[in-house]
C-alpha cells in the first residue's frame, strides 16, 4: 500500500508529540520528586525544632528547680556562674537561629514550629534571669529579707 | 487551701479581663491553677525571696506563653496570698518584675494585710471561674 504524499509529515509530527509527551510525563515525575523530597525536610525540620524546644523546656524546669537550693558557696557558686554564663551564651545563639528561620516564617513554613520554639527559647532565658534575680540579686538584699521577716511575723501572729 | 490577693492582683486581673484575647480564658485558667488542696502544687515555680520565712513564687500558668503569677504561700493557714499578674503575650505581655518591683509587691501584702483590705478568692466550680470576696 502505498502512502500518500503528506505521510511522512504526519509521521514526523507524531514522533515529536511522543516525545513531548514523554518529556512532560517524566518532568511530572521529577516534580514530584522536588516535592516530595521538600516536604519530607519540613517534616525534617519540624521534627528538629520540636525536639530542640521540648529538650529547651526540660532544662528550664531544672533551672527552675535550682532556686529552691540553698546560695550556692566555693566551688558550687563558681558551677552557678558557669551556668549563667553557657546558659547565656547558648540563648545568644539561639536567638540567632530564629533569625535565620525569618524567610521561613514569612513563607508560612514551619510557622507553628518555630513559633513555639521561639516561646521556648524565651522560657529558657526567663528561668536563667530567675535564677539569677535569685541567687545574685535578691538573696542578700537587705530590704527582701527584711519584708520576708515582717511577712512571716504578720502571718504568724 | 485559702487563697487572697492584693488590691494590685485584683485590679491587674480586672484589667486583663477587659480585653478580648484574655476575657474568655483567663477566669477558667485562674481557676485550674488554684484548684488544688496540696500547697506542695504551689511550690512548681520560681523561688524568690530564700529558704527563709514564707515562700515567695513566681509560676507560669498554661506554660511558656501563658500568663505569670506570684503569690506567697503562708504554710501556717495553707494559704496562698497572689500580689501579680501578667500575661506572656499579647496587648499586655510583659517581662520579668524587677528587684524593686518585687520590693513593692511584698510591701502590697504587708500594707493590704495591715489595712485588712486582702481580698478573699473563692472558687466558682460551676462555672469554673473565681470571685473575689472583700474582707
Amino acid at each position: 500500500m502505498s502512502s500518500c504524499a503528506c505521510h511522512q509529515t504526519f509521521e514526523e509530527v507524531l514522533t515529536t508529540v511522543n516525545t513531548r509527551k514523554e518529556e512532560v510525563i517524566n518532568y511530572r515525575e521529577k516534580q514530584q520528586e522536588i516535592i516530595d523530597n521538600f516536604l519530607d525536610a519540613v517534616l525534617e525540620f519540624n521534627a528538629f525544632l520540636n525536639r530542640i524546644s521540648s529538650e529547651l523546656d526540660t532544662i528550664s524546669e531544672e533551672i527552675i528547680k535550682l532556686t529552691w537550693k540553698e546560695k550556692p558557696e566555693g566551688e558550687c557558686y563558681n558551677a552557678y556562674l558557669e551556668l549563667l554564663e553557657a546558659g547565656n551564651k547558648l540563648h545568644k545563639s539561639l536567638i540567632m537561629k530564629y533569625v535565620s528561620y525569618a524567610n521561613f516564617r514569612r513563607k508560612g513554613i514551619s510557622k507553628n514550629e518555630i513559633k513555639n520554639f521561639k516561646q521556648s527559647v524565651d522560657n529558657f532565658h526567663e528561668s536563667l534571669e530567675d535564677l539569677r534575680l535569685r541567687f545574685s540579686d535578691l538573696c542578700d538584699d537587705a530590704e527582701i529579707v527584711q519584708l520576708t521577716k515582717e511577712i512571716e511575723d504578720l502571718f504568724t501572729q | 487551701m485559702i487563697f487572697s490577693c492584693t488590691r494590685n492582683f485584683f485590679e491587674e486581673y480586672h484589667k486583663l479581663l477587659k480585653v478580648n484575647a484574655y476575657r474568655w480564658t483567663l477566669p477558667e485558667d485562674m481557676y485550674e491553677f488554684l484548684n488544688h488542696d496540696d500547697p506542695e502544687y504551689f511550690r512548681k515555680g520560681s523561688l524568690l525571696n530564700g529558704n527563709d520565712g514564707f515562700p515567695f513564687v513566681k509560676t507560669r500558668i498554661k506554660g511558656r506563653g501563658g500568663y505569670r503569677v506570684y503569690y506567697f504561700i503562708i504554710y501556717k493557714d495553707d494559704q496562698v496570698i497572689l500580689t501579680l499578674l501578667y500575661p506572656k503575650t499579647g496587648q499586655y505581655g510583659a517581662e520579668n518584675a524587677d528587684k524593686n518591683y518585687l520590693k513593692t509587691l511584698m510591701k502590697d501584702v504587708i500594707e493590704d494585710k495591715k489595712a485588712n483590705k486582702l481580698l478573699t478568692i473563692a472558687l466558682d466550680h460551676e462555672n469554673k471561674s473565681i470571685k473575689f470576696i472583700a474582707s
